[in-house]
């Protein structure tokens, strides 16, 4: 078994990171005139 | 950048709201690592565990874009819960809970002064012991393993704990005894020391 090594903080890979930083930059949701919501991802 | 980094998570989440990108990449940055080891931690598969965090993280990306974030607890105490529910999914379909838990053990342990949190926590936050510990801690239940992650790795409240795991605090307070009752005897079963008195 390999152990975690917890007291050493691991870390997401940068890829990872790279999306979030698009995704959330890019995400907009938008409310539509019956009230309800619609997820867009700009481009 | 500068003030942004001297930001509380809130303002950070409020600034993002408003259209500050960056502001959400300075809360990335800053829990990411935390946030990231809890997940390792409970799943011990990297690829489980990238997959997760992206997915508790965009999760919480669209909760704020949508207006919805009204939270009252502190950010990470939220991304730590969306991503426990996440760990719960994640178990649930692998079906690989193949330990036991003993949540629903009527055995009363609590009037065990040894197993008072007060002396195995003074005991248990000294480093050398810690090394121990969180070897032995592979080896718990995934949800008492949580509640000791939270709790000494993320220094969340029990108040926290229980809202992040979906259960009561006098829960997350069982869970926590079990899992340092359960500490104990495996020290005892492999000869580590976890007090230095």
């Amino acid at each position: 078994m390999t152990h975690s090594t917890l007291s050493e903080n691991l870390s997401p890979s940068a890829k990872t990171i790279r999306f979030l930083q698009l995704f959330a930059r890019n995400y907009r949701s938008v409310e539509l005139a019956d009230g309800e919501q619609m997820s867009l991802i700009l481009s | 950048m500068d003030n942004l980094i001297k930001m509380s998570d809130e303002q950070l989440v409020r600034s993002y709201m408003n259209g500050d990108n960056v502001a959400f990449d300075v809360l990335l940055n800053r829990h990411q690592k935390k946030l990231y080891s809890y997940i390792f931690f409970s799943v011990r598969n990297r690829d489980v565990a990238e997959d997760i965090f992206q997915e508790a993280f965009v999760k919480a990306i669209m909760t704020i874009r949508q207006g919805k974030y009204t939270e009252q607890s502190k950010f990470p105490a939220w991304i730590t819960r969306i991503a426990h529910n996440l760990i719960i999914d994640f178990y649930r379909q692998e079906r690989n809970q193949n330990t036991i838990s003993n949540d629903e053990t009527k055995v009363d342990i609590f009037n065990n002064i040894q197993l008072s949190e007060a002396t195995v926590e003074a005991n248990m936050v000294t480093s050398q012991t810690f090394n121990d510990v969180k070897q032995l801690m592979e080896l718990l239940p995934q949800n008492q393993r949580e509640v000791v992650y939270m709790r000494y790795y993320q220094n969340l409240s029990f108040k926290e704990i229980a809202e992040a795991t979906n259960v009561s605090i006098n829960t997350a307070l069982g869970r926590m005894r079990y899992a340092l009752l359960n500490l104990r005897r495996m020290a005892r079963d492999k000869n580590v020391v976890l007090t230095l008195d």
